[in-house]
């Protein structure tokens, strides 16, 4: 596995909520095949793109070895139209109608090869990763092999295991909590907290990337209580400032955008008042729990899942479908790149 | 071994270990790029805002927020160059709590429901799972992760229960206000039906979805969705029944897959009358007739499960 996970020299789509895999998000080129080189070196070229996010902590005979050329999809069906015809109609004429495809209109197209890694979805520790339990595929791999998932109420370590069809996966709470709520900060950033806030903003600190070694955050209590302190009371300023603000925007006329935007801001700091929320020394994460920065362009859960949150379970509805204009597979990339990359594991090359 | 001595406290101890120059640090590194962005671009990422907020909604060189009603798609679209991946909403946890109690409180089946609400059949069954998780969980004295999914709410699209539903409103088919969660007649493609296949067969002749369907050996579509009531109710509707008429027969329907459902539960607890079926622990044995030597371990005959190059992970959890 490689060490470090997100360079800025290159920027590169990875797996990973870390504010690193972001900014190199909002600037990575688009994925372009070069026209000049080969038909192999275009597939060979795709290929590797593609692996920079799909699997990246696999082997390629691990994702070889459930690679499938089969896509599932889907067609909605409407009642009506079931109703009114029996199908007769399509195949009228020549066998395609009487008017041929034009009777239907414009056609969206099935994007099967978006569909590419649709056995990776599959997956236990991607799956737990889509299901917003792990801020990372990597990080969904640790708690999988740490043994805090379970699959149907049994313990699960292997993070390769294939989800069927109505497999229920839970994380504990805490490690679900850990990955999506604010770290813990460090002794050295709490005894000034408040002061240095901001500026610890901007100083090197990579926070994103030190996922899943909350071990080493462990300290001497007493230290901890300040840390907690400190946290209580730089809340509380923030609060205040946000309530102030808050009733000088509501006597202003706003758009409806910047309504949004304040009773979004007024949930996030009633998070504190919700009676399960509570402050505790003992959690790997900041307590009261709030989510971790730079979250939000990364929320999104596919279809074939059905999450509950509450308790941090989840179900595995289905495979991943592909439907007219609609793929459900997460991937960054065009559909351009993943078919030269389907074409690669096809393995005639 | 004697014991390592202790490090020595020298001025060398003391020193930073950073091989960061000073340059690499600068606002004109890449680092510092990366911060600068963060900071001020990107800042709007930064926390939930009460919508989702993706990198598409934003326009890459300027970014300033598109305009939502002239492209409505790159508001549900994480990844800024998969323009058919989106980002498809959640039900809230109202919704949740009102299929829980529909199917558990006032015992509808789950495809009644999932007809009712529009939500696909797996899905309603599924939430009704969940929710039985969380009442144990509850009853155990385990404390719900509320403000978890109160924060995931401020960012992700979020469906609310339909205005109908709440309204006790009976009628069949779909969400009134705000559109159906899910189109619940999603027919998937069997793998039989992948074959090209070449029917010559008379211009006279009406060739039906149910004829196409012989030729692949599967049933018609209007069979194989998964509410095939639907159909048979909007085919009423067009031919005119009347209401009281199609109601009588919705329930008839209804009680046949009733009574037909009980009858295979009368079967089951044959069988297992009939000790066919042992239920021990966590095992569930089905007794068959069998002929000795023909069936089970053979002596003398590996097993390969200890072996290198199989695949040891378990492909099912019961």
């Amino acid at each position: 596995m490689r060490r470090k996970l997100n360079a800025l020299r290159k920027p590169q789509f990875r797996q990973s909520w870390s504010k690193y895999a972001l900014y190199n998000m909002s600037r990575a080129p688009q994925p372009r095949i070069p026209a000049q080189k080969t038909f192999f070196q275009q597939k060979w070229v795709a290929k590797a793109e593609v692996r920079h996010y799909h699997g990246e902590h696999l082997t390629n005979r691990q994702w070889q070895n459930i690679f499938r050329h089969t896509m599932k999809a889907s067609v909605p069906m409407q009642n009506s139209q079931l109703a009114l015809n029996n199908g007769g109609e399509m195949a009228m004429g020549r066998g395609s109608g009487l008017q041929g495809d034009e009777g239907y209109g414009r056609v969206r197209t099935v994007p099967y090869m978006s569909q590419l890694f649709w056995p990776m979805e599959r997956r236990l520790d991607m799956a737990v990763h889509r299901a917003m339990f792990a801020s990372s595929a990597r990080q969904a791999r640790q708690f999988v092999v740490h043994g805090f998932v379970k699959v149907n109420g049994k313990k699960m370590v292997h993070p390769g295991y294939m989800l069927n069809p109505g497999d229920m996966f839970s994380v504990d709470q805490d490690q679900a909590l850990f990955a999506t709520g604010q770290p813990k900060r460090s002794i050295k950033n709490a005894e000034g907290a408040t002061e240095t806030d901001a500026a610890a903003e901007g100083e090197v600190k990579a926070q994103g990337e030190g996922e899943g070694d909350k071990g080493k955050a462990e300290a001497k209590e007493g230290k901890e209580e300040a840390v907690e302190e400190a946290e209580a009371k730089s809340e509380g300023e923030e609060a205040e400032a946000s309530s102030s603000e808050s009733k000088q925007a509501s006597t202003e006329g706003e758009t409806e955008e910047e309504i949004k935007r304040r009773e979004a801001k007024e949930k996030l700091k009633a998070l504190k008042e919700d009676p399960n929320n509570l402050l505790d020394v003992t959690k790997p994460y900041a307590t009261p729990w709030r989510p971790r920065d730079f979250m939000a362009p990364f929320a999104f859960i596919p279809r074939y899942l059905e999450v509950n949150h509450n308790t941090c379970h989840a179900v595995y509805l289905r495979h991943p479908v592909a439907k007219p204009g609609l793929a459900e597979a997460p991937s960054p990339y065009p559909e351009e790149i993943l078919q030269m990359a389907f074409n690669w594991y096809l393995r005639r090359r | 071994m004697p014991p390592r001595p202790p490090p020595m406290a020298t001025s060398i101890a003391k020193r930073t270990f950073s091989t960061t120059t000073t340059l690499q640090k600068g606002p004109d590194s890449a680092r510092g790029a990366m911060f600068a962005w963060l900071s001020g671009p990107g800042a709007v990422f930064k926390q939930p805002t009460g919508e989702p907020q993706y990198i598409t909604s934003y326009d890459r060189s300027t970014w300033e927020r598109k305009d939502k009603a002239r492209n409505p798609d790159a508001f549900v679209q994480p990844y800024p160059f998969n323009r058919f991946f989106k980002s498809q909403p959640v039900l809230s946890d109202a919704f949740r709590d009102e299929i829980y109690n529909r199917v558990k409180r006032q015992g509808h089946s789950v495809r009644q429901v999932s007809a009712a609400l529009s939500v696909s059949i797996e899905r309603v069954a599924a939430v009704v799972r969940l929710k039985q998780v969380e009442k144990e969980h509850l009853a155990k004295g385990g404390k719900l992760s509320t403000f978890l999914t109160t924060a995931l709410n401020q960012m992700l699209p979020v469906v609310d229960l339909p205005a109908s539903a709440t309204g006790r409103g009976g009628g069949g088919g779909g969400a009134g206000g705000g559109g159906a969660f899910e189109n619940i007649q999603e027919l998937p493609i069997h793998s039989l039906a992948g074959r090209q296949v070449f029917v010559p067969t008379s211009e006279s002749r009406e060739f039906t979805r149910a004829d196409a369907g012989k030729e692949f050996g599967l049933p018609p579509a209007d069979v194989m969705v998964p509410h095939p009531d639907l159909v048979t109710l909007a085919k009423e509707r067009f031919e005119s029944v009347p209401l009281h008429e199609r109601i009588a027969r919705q329930e008839e329907r209804d009680r046949l897959e009733k009574s037909w459902r009980e009858a295979e539960k009368v079967r089951a607890d044959e069988r297992k009358r009939q000790k066919k079926v042992l239920e021990v622990g966590r095992w569930k044995w089905c007794l068959k007739e069998a002929e000795t030597g023909k069936v089970g371990f053979r002596y003398g005959f590996p097993l390969p499960d200890r072996k290198k190059g199989h695949v040891k992970i378990p492909t099912h959890v019961s």
